[in-house]
């Protein structure tokens, strides 16, 4: 069982068309056992999504130190993600422009999370930026004014991520005051 | 093969998936890939496979999890040649 852990990943799927993937890339981040469910890069980003997500939120406890995608392994039902004996519920939302994961510890944790997505704007600071949207929410959520939101003192959990032209934010609030995750 | 000459292969390769168009002219060895250049952290993967391309090396994801700046990429790759 893993202690309460939380992580957001979201893939602006506009972001990335350009310049193709390198054609070794599927090889370097699946799993053996995730390539015959990815045939094309829309199904590709859930899965880097959820990987990077699973890696956020291990890699704040301490349990993941180096990002290696491959040893994230999402299930084919797309609802758990797997790192050796450890494993993390996951919830994918695809819409027609991102994809977005949130992994955490366990389902019922996961459907307590809330998770917001904004855009990102035309500023290059998007970690300020998603950090104004997760003090604006947050404000509404502990009904205090947003300028009191210290993220380093939050009575919960909270991931950030950002990409293209998306901010988003996963916030899970727990009972007993736990730390932020980052 | 010279520092400046991989310097400039290194950003030859990083252009196309750099978004921020704008620190490309300043590039220099201390520029971030993610928080300067705006490279997503998806496409990393794609540098750190050209990389082993172009220069015939096996970067390892411990490895890769270091390159954080031009001058990191450039340092792996001078210690791995």
């Amino acid at each position: 069982m893993v202690p309460p852990a939380l992580g957001i990943d979201i893939v602006d799927l506009d972001a990335e068309r350009e310049v193709p993937l390198h054609p070794r890339y599927y090889s370097r981040v699946l799993a053996p056992e995730e390539r015959a469910c990815v045939r094309s890069e829309s199904e590709l980003w859930p899965y880097w999504a959820a990987k990077e997500a699973a890696f956020k939120a291990l890699s704040a406890l301490g349990i993941a130190k180096i990002f290696s995608p491959h040893q994230f392994v999402v299930s084919p039902q797309h609802d758990v993600v797997r790192y050796g004996a450890r494993q993390l519920s996951l919830r994918l939302e695809q819409q027609a422009r991102y994809v977005l994961a949130v992994c955490a510890s366990s389902a019922e944790m996961l459907a307590q999370v809330k998770v917001w997505v904004g855009p990102a704007g035309e500023s290059q600071q998007h970690s300020q930026q998603v950090r104004a949207l997760a003090r604006d929410q947050l404000a509404k959520e502990l009904q205090q004014p947003p300028e009191q939101v210290d993220f380093n003192a939050l009575p919960g959990l909270i991931s950030f991520s950002h990409h293209g032209s998306f901010v988003a934010c996963a916030w899970w609030r727990s009972p007993d005051g736990a730390g932020p995750s980052i | 093969m010279e520092q400046q000459a991989l310097f400039s292969q290194v950003v030859e390769i990083v252009t196309p998936f750099a978004k921020n168009k704008e620190a490309l002219k300043t590039v220099s060895a201390q520029s971030n890939f993610l928080k300067d250049l705006q490279v997503s952290s998806a496409r990393l993967v794609d540098i750190i496979l050209a990389f082993e391309d172009k220069f015939g090396i096996e970067i390892s994801d411990e490895d890769a999890g270091k390159v954080d700046t031009v001058g990191a990429a450039v340092q792996l790759i001078s210690s791995k040649q």
